[in-house]
């Protein structure tokens, strides 16, 4: 019976890659949020060539529309902070022209669980090479999104925005995070702030001994939040940190948005759009990088 | 340290390479004994002291209970019990008692409320009070009897309490069931067929299954929840159910095959429990081990169903709300027993109102859907605090005209697939008989789901009875 059940184990394997061979449609999204990163991750690590342009960041940055910025790929991970999009592109084997770092939650420390799945040279060379393992690839992802397709519900081909629905908060509940929000933004933990700017500032040493170009952005977040004691603080720093860096960018807050968001923090699909087109005419700005 | 975790591979893989060495064959025990220790340093080392010190209190006391002066011997189980029962109190519930009476922010109650939980201690203090209460009432002296030099005694119970595979999340040994089984063991006597249907089955539910609904019934947190629509929300709570019951069987089922792989052969403790048409049926086939203890250690004792009626319901509520309290530290757990020891109490007086009438094969599906729905329901305490409890029911009544979320939904569905095949092949095996002429191709679905472990595994995340 064990000798009948790993052959017939191998022939699934096998069966099933061939499946894929054919099969090659891109817009199978991950299951759940932590998966979505994970494929994010892997499918800059085993892409055939660099990118030349790579954006970490958080939830934040993730609300941006993606298709709307060719030739820039998203390690915006939600969930997850820059410093983890950073060690991925690290661990890549090229490095990009730029690197986009989006500032608003720069100081969360690297998430060693998520970042370890891409430590092992074994287990990349064996993904790289059999796309059956590749977490995109998994057979319950790719029958729901068959499911889907034959529901019309996950259209084949289209803008991100039908991917990333947008959540209706009611009122009530948003005044309750926006809230909470405002009082954890009261306190200033500097001691997180300083330390996660250390490492971030090895990080972009590293990358800029790479020959990199690295540009900080601020998402922008609620009016209501954006002056708190503590983003404030955030973005002192690292103006004071790596203002006067060569080959180094800043992306600021638009003066005049009035930008909404879902819960205080996360652009709505308005805001997105609105935002992306922002950040478009910045990247065209003369005199970007020192 | 995780059973799906390289360092446990490894660890297993010289354990076992060591264990059936011939040379070594006189210290089998004491390799396994090791190699438990490990495994449970491995997190918090500084706990293994706990561990060892709650084993060397067993170890004394069961010796004195056997060895000891017969009219000194109450004494010596008392003593035993008592300090089992405190050293779970002590590290389990000191933070709900700060919580409860004290000022936590500061003081005493700072301090109780910082506690460290030992990973297992739930399991072990039980095996440990099973043990006494074994050697204490001989009741099972045919087939268990503590003799021989105190020095086999202490590697003995060190064994019984720390055996690896049950050792964080059972399932609960009984010191009759456990002793006699240990012995020299045979490399030849190994069941390869038992043990990698139960390793498969296992690793499936829990690395397949219950890993990746864990990741998308993450949203019945608060305040997520709140936005979500009742349908989604109705879904979340199914997916709970499956997930619940994919993380501990599957949790289990990879303790028997592991045990099984180094000659031992430890009690099923999951029976298809969804498949139960009653309440007292669900606690006959969820947890075994643990309801098994609680019926023989607690409710008999207390009286069963002995005293009359009215003793029996107290009975059954007090066993049950003890049972939810042993599962964790909050009131939630309280309220979750006393639900379910309400209901087992409403069950038998409807039983003795109406006597046991046997219904039809409609009537059965309806009275196993609605145990389900309830025992489902009840799980809402384990996933979220009280007071998140009532917020979620009331979201579902609520938000019915909120837009769902049909990946998330769709998605949970598949998930819970094999869960609700699991149970409707159970069915079907008992109640139709060309099931027997599947049988010889089982290996197909082996095959099938060993391949789904390969290519289709959740995160690996920890399994949820561990916080016990």
């Amino acid at each position: 019976m064990i000798r009948k059940s790993i052959i017939t184990c191998s022939c699934c394997f096998i069966l099933y890659s061939l499946f894929l061979v054919f099969f090659k449609e891109d817009k199978v999204s991950g299951q759940y949020q932590y998966q979505r990163n994970i494929i994010k991750a892997e499918q800059y690590l085993y892409a055939s060539r660099p990118y030349r342009c790579v954006m970490a960041g958080t939830s934040l940055s993730d609300r941006m529309l993606g298709d709307s910025l060719p030739g820039m790929y998203s390690l915006s991970l939600p969930g997850l902070h820059p410093m983890d999009g950073l060690c991925i592109v690290g661990a890549g084997k090229y490095f990009p022209d730029t690197v986009f770092i989006e500032t608003n939650f720069f100081f969360g420390p690297e998430d060693k669980s998520f970042t370890g799945h891409f430590n092992s040279k074994f287990k990349n060379t064996l993904k790289r090479e059999l796309p059956a393992l590749q977490e995109a690839n998994q057979p319950v992802g790719v029958a729901r999104y068959f499911i889907s397709y034959l529901f019309h519900k996950e259209k084949k081909a289209g803008s991100e925005s039908v991917i990333k629905n947008e959540v209706d908060i009611p009122q009530n509940v948003l005044s309750k995070l926006i809230r909470g929000k405002q009082e954890a933004y009261q306190i200033i933990d500097t001691a997180a702030v300083d330390s996660g700017l250390a490492v971030l500032s090895a990080a972009v040493n590293g990358l800029l001994s790479h020959g990199c170009k690295v540009c900080f952005f601020e998402m922008p977040i609620s009016r209501e939040l954006e002056d708190l004691p503590m983003p404030v603080y955030v973005r002192q720093s690292i103006e004071k940190r790596f203002d006067k860096m060569a080959n180094i960018g800043f992306i600021k807050l638009p003066a005049s948005g009035d930008y909404k968001t879902m819960d205080g923090i996360h652009l709505n699909d308005y805001g997105a759009r609105e935002y992306t087109s922002y950040f478009k005419r910045e990247l065209k700005r003369p005199g970007l990088f020192k | 340290m995780l059973f799906n975790s390289l360092e446990f591979i490894i660890l297993l893989v010289i354990t076992f390479s060591v264990y059936y060495l011939p040379l070594l064959s006189r210290v089998q025990v004491p390799v396994l004994i090791l190699s438990s220790l490990c495994f449970y340093a491995y997190g918090q080392p500084i706990l293994l002291l706990l561990l060892l010190f709650s084993a060397a209190i067993n170890i004394f006391t069961s010796y004195k209970v056997v060895t000891g002066s017969p009219n000194r011997r109450k004494f010596y189980v008392t003593v035993g019990v008592v300090v089992n029962l405190s050293i779970l109190a002590c590290f389990k519930y000191s933070p709900l008692f700060a919580k409860t009476l004290l000022d936590t922010s500061q003081g005493l109650g700072h301090f109780l409320l910082m506690m460290p939980l030992p990973i297992g201690i739930s399991f072990y203090t039980f095996e440990g009070i099973s043990l006494l209460v074994d050697v204490y009432s001989n009741k099972h002296r045919d087939s268990f009897a503590i003799q021989g030099p105190i020095k086999k005694h202490i590697i003995n119970t060190l064994f019984f309490i720390s055996f690896f595979p049950h050792l964080i999340a059972g399932p609960i040994l009984k010191a009759y069931q456990f002793y006699p089984q240990i012995g020299r063991k045979y490399f030849k006597d190994i069941d390869w067929e038992y043990v990698v249907k139960k390793l498969i089955m296992g690793y499936f539910l829990k690395m397949v299954v219950a890993d990746s609904l864990s990741n998308l019934t993450f949203w019945m947190a608060a305040p997520y929840f709140e936005v979500q629509s009742s349908l989604t929300l109705l879904t979340m709570l199914f997916g709970y159910s499956c997930q619940i019951f994919a993380d501990f069987a599957g949790y289990s089922l990879i303790a028997l095959g592991l045990a099984a792989m180094f000659g031992y052969s430890l009690m099923e403790n999951f029976n298809f429990p969804y498949i139960s048409t009653s309440f007292s049926e669900f606690w006959r086939r969820w947890h075994i081990s643990l309801s098994t203890f609680l019926r023989e250690y607690l409710y008999i004792p207390l009286g069963g169903n002995r005293k009359g009626n009215v003793r029996t319901y107290i009975n059954l509520m007090l066993t049950m709300v003890l049972g939810g309290l042993w599962h964790g530290a909050a009131w939630s757990y309280a309220v979750w027993g006393g639900f379910h020891g309400g209901a087992l109490a409403i069950e038998r007086y409807v039983q003795n109102f109406t006597g046991a009438k046997k219904a039809g094969a409609v009537g059965t599906f309806f009275k196993g859907l609605m145990v389900f729905c309830f025992v489902s329901l009840a799980w809402l305490l384990f996933k979220l605090p009280f007071e998140n409890v009532v917020q979620y029911l009331r979201s579902i009544g609520n938000n019915r005209h909120v837009r769902n979320e049909t990946t998330l939904i769709l998605s949970i569905l598949l998930y819970s697939i094999p869960v609700v095949l699991y149970h409707f092949n159970y069915v079907l095996s008992t109640h139709w008989k060309v099931h027997d002429r599947v049988k010889p191709y089982r290996y197909i679905a082996y095959g099938f789901l060993l391949f789904m472990i390969l290519v289709n595994s959740g995160p690996s995340g920890a399994f949820i009875y561990f916080q016990f």
